[in-house]
């Protein structure tokens, strides 16, 4: 084999796994400078911690593979998870879970629409929806916080199924099954397809505008899921949740090595990026870094795993 | 126009320079020369190796031998901007201005005039109005570029060329896109030119301006030089003669298996698109190969995404199998039976980021997927293997990034993947651009299989051979309509000579109405 082969070789191969060893290497390196950090209760919190984010995260993949961008997933946590509060007081909460998940449904598609149809670059179309939504959230909450106190619901954030928490439980069946969709079925494939190249794709009979928007709805219903957990987990929620978190997700999938283009990703190694994002912030505050060096060291993760990918993309 | 002012000093001197690519040797040995003051015509045949001969003369490619002298120095250019600057400029066919800046903005972009540190648009004004007045332009320079005609933005290309002080410039089919009256003001223009002792390089395809404006006509065929004529010693049936050769290509006796007595598979009647697709009616039968063929910008590429749906034609009727059909997007024209093999497999064609085998299913993911949508990758796998098989695919497996594949292999796979939705019409626009001769003739061959086995298709080239070679009957476009319809066996001349006769009988009529 030829020296150039076996350099691309070793590229595609650094490419694909390069998260999980980046994971494993910096998890290595954290256990030996804090004995804490390897105990089951932390390893289990690093997970707890990554929940929300991750299940974000899920629908963020979704998008971003298509070749879209969903900045409004913050905004929508903190209206899923006020309704989820607030819907309580007239119904039952499973069928407010429910509603929720239809609400975050249908604002994706509106998200979509307004990227598919009307053309507005995907970015500035949800950063549009973000300031929207977030408004919703203050009318709908007076601007004070909510709170609920229902058993029931708060499993969803709180319960353990045997020793695993069910946020992590929960997690991980959704990121199954959010890979099993991208790998396994037709969604999943023309979503690759659009964002790999929507002219091609709509020249080979796929309705791509319709498809677009079906990864915001993911988005949408994945960010609705999230709320609903963030909701239950604390019982409360003020109209400020979420801010900042769709920065989280987008950071969590572009680790993991989602294409920022479009066309490639994987929910597992998103999942991977989010654990990593956690773990970061948790070794910080075992080894008692401040707050404010951990935002410029998580910066530079992602210049990092974003960087290796471009710069070995243009180079060819 | 005057020939008076030409010098004998040869500003531009190109000797003995070969380019080849990976299987095609496009430029062998051409020699050629560009006096001061002179119009010098470059023509030949798509494929001749104009644009190559351009490109390595201006650096955007590196020959591999030869010499080039500028100014009678040696020279060799590591990329247009280095050519621009020395003073040979290229005015591309394509536009290449900044649609928002304004005239002055974009002619003097890159070479911004400065006054300690600032831009000053003092002398910026200065130099555009004695731009002006030296060569008759009438601009406003705060216009912004989208507001102007395509004529207009020609001429601001020139402007920049000349603030750069240009000595040579090479026009590409500068009035592809020009009225009459447009065209006579570009003529104008380059008449001016040439009297301060500006040379150009004139790229056409219509022989009318050739005879025209130019002083010299140098002839390109098959990426040789074949001669260097004065254009007033000469005239059009030699230079036709000249560009085609006196080539005969043996036409391998095919059995046609066009079956004529049966109702058509597609009949097209008076579609139109605008600014492309004026008005073109044929019928292609079962079994049957329909070559489609005419000049760069004759519209056959619009015509074929017309009839795709890839881009709605304006009017027109299209009738498949005795249905009328409304073909507004791909979906209904697959759903039709109808394929596209499109001109630009990378941007168009294929997902290059995908495994192979993607791309084959794609069309047909339906053939694929269970209720709610689960995809059967088996099925997937024994489909893409068949095929590439079936069109002797050269790949390590089908799981290969279609990326890494060779132009040849790509094509097969954009084949592969409209074969599976077994179409009734299969159109190819430029099946076998860029791409080696082995696969070129393994493409002629799935063409002629297709035909055995009762398929129709549609076979677009802009290169005459290849369409004589696999067609059954051949329609010559030019300016949007049909020119000519051809018997298989006809000479490549004589179609060739209706291609490139289009643009000048439709002139003509203009004149007259």
């Amino acid at each position: 084999m030829s020296g150039p082969a076996v350099k691309s070789r070793l590229a595609s191969f650094l490419g694909k796994y390069k998260i999980i060893i980046a994971f494993f290497v910096l998890a290595l390196v954290i256990s030996l400078m804090t004995p804490n950090f390897l105990s089951w209760r932390n390893i289990i919190n690093i997970f707890r911690q990554s929940s929300i984010i991750g299940i974000m995260a899920i629908g963020s993949t979704f998008v971003i593979i298509g070749g879209g961008f969903d900045i409004s997933v913050g905004s929508l946590l903190a209206l899923s998870a006020a309704m989820a509060v607030g819907l309580q007081s007239s119904m039952h909460w499973f069928l407010a879970v429910i509603v929720v998940l239809l609400v975050g449904a249908a604002f994706g598609a509106v998200n979509g629409f307004l990227s598919s149809k009307i053309h507005i670059p995907p970015i500035i179309a949800t950063l549009g929806t973000m300031t929207i939504i977030r408004g919703i959230v203050y009318m709908y909450t007076g601007g004070y916080p909510l709170y609920v106190d229902s058993e029931g619901f708060a499993f969803i954030g709180n319960g353990y199924i045997g020793p695993i928490p069910f946020p992590i439980i929960l997690l991980l069946i959704l990121v199954a099954l959010g890979q099993f969709i991208l790998v396994k079925t037709k969604f999943g494939r023309y979503s690759c397809a659009i964002g790999g190249n929507k002219e091609a794709a709509r020249l080979s009979g796929i309705k791509v505008d319709f498809y677009m928007t079906l990864t915001f709805v993911a988005g949408g219903v994945m960010a609705a899921m999230s709320g609903i957990v963030y909701a239950s987990r604390l019982l409360s929620v003020t109209p400020l949740a979420g801010q900042g978190y769709e920065l989280d997700a987008i950071a969590s999938a572009v680790i993991g090595g989602t294409s920022v283009s479009g066309g490639e990703g994987s929910v597992v190694r998103t999942l991977i990026g989010a654990l990593l994002l956690t773990m970061i912030t948790n070794a910080f505050n075992l080894i008692g870094i401040d707050l404010y060096v951990q935002y410029v060291f998580k910066g530079l993760v992602i210049l990092a795993a974003v960087g290796f990918d471009s710069f070995y993309k243009a180079r060819g | 126009m005057n020939r008076d002012n030409v010098g004998s000093r040869r500003i531009l001197e190109v000797k003995e320079i070969s380019k080849s690519f990976p299987g095609v040797q496009a430029l062998d040995r051409v020699d050629m020369d560009v006096r001061e003051g002179e119009v010098h015509a470059l023509l030949g045949e798509n494929g001749s190796g104009k644009s190559t001969l351009t490109k390595c003369i201006v650096g955007a490619y590196q020959k591999d031998s030869g010499t080039i002298l500028y100014d009678g120095k040696e020279t060799s250019f590591s990329s247009p901007t280095e050519s621009f600057r020395k003073g040979i400029s290229v005015i591309y066919q394509e536009r290449s201005l900044i649609p928002k800046f304004t005239v002055e903005q974009n002619i003097f972009l890159g070479d911004e005039m400065q006054v300690s540190g600032l831009l000053s648009e003092k002398n910026m004004r200065k130099r555009f109005h004695s731009l002006c007045e030296s060569y008759g332009f009438d601009l406003s320079p705060d216009e912004k570029i989208f507001r102007l005609g395509v004529a207009q933005q020609k001429v601001v290309e020139i402007m920049k060329a000349l603030s750069r002080n240009s000595r040579v410039v090479i026009m590409d089919e500068p009035t592809a896109s020009l009225s009459k009256e447009e065209s006579d003001h570009l003529f104008k223009i380059i008449s001016q030119l040439k009297s301060k002792g500006i040379s150009i390089l004139y790229i056409t395809h219509i022989l009318e301006e050739v005879f025209r404006i130019t002083d010299r006509i140098t002839v390109l065929r098959d990426g040789r030089k074949v001669s260097t004529l004065n254009t007033a010693e000469t005239d059009r049936e030699e230079i036709v003669n000249l560009m085609v050769g006196e080539v005969f290509h043996d036409i391998e006796d095919i059995s046609s298996s066009a079956n004529y007595d049966l109702p058509p598979v597609i009949s097209v009647k008076n579609v139109q698109k605008l600014p492309r697709v004026r008005d073109i009616s044929f019928e292609v039968y079962p079994g049957e190969v329909l070559g489609i063929t005419g000049l760069t910008g004759s519209g056959k590429t619009e015509l074929a995404r017309a009839i795709f749906g890839a881009e709605k034609a304006d009017s027109g009727e299209i009738t498949v199998e005795g249905k009328r059909v409304n073909l507004s997007s791909p979906v209904d024209a697959i759903n039709a039976g109808i394929a596209l093999i499109p001109e630009d497999r990378k941007s168009d064609g294929l997902i290059m980021l995908f495994e192979v085998f993607k791309n084959i299913t794609l069309p047909a993911m339906g053939d694929f997927t269970v209720t709610p949508g689960l995809i059967l990758t088996k099925r997937e796998y024994v489909k893409a293997n068949e095929y590439r098989e079936r069109l002797n695919i050269r790949l390590a497996s089908i799981h290969q990034q279609t990326k890494f594949l060779s132009g040849g292999n790509q094509q097969k796979v954009v084949i592969a993947k409209w074969l599976l939705t077994s179409p009734k019409l299969l159109i190819m626009d430029e099946a076998t651009q860029g791409i080696d001769v082995k696969a070129k003739s393994e493409i002629y061959s799935i063409v002629r299989e297709l035909a055995e086995n009762g398929f129709s298709v549609i076979f677009i080239s802009s290169e005459v051979p290849e369409v004589q070679r696999v067609s059954d009957r051949i329609l010559v476009i030019a300016d949007g309509e049909v020119m000519g319809e051809f018997k298989r066996g006809a000479r490549q001349g004589e179609i060739l000579k209706k291609a490139l006769s289009g643009k000048q009988e439709h002139l003509d009529n203009q004149v007259v109405s």
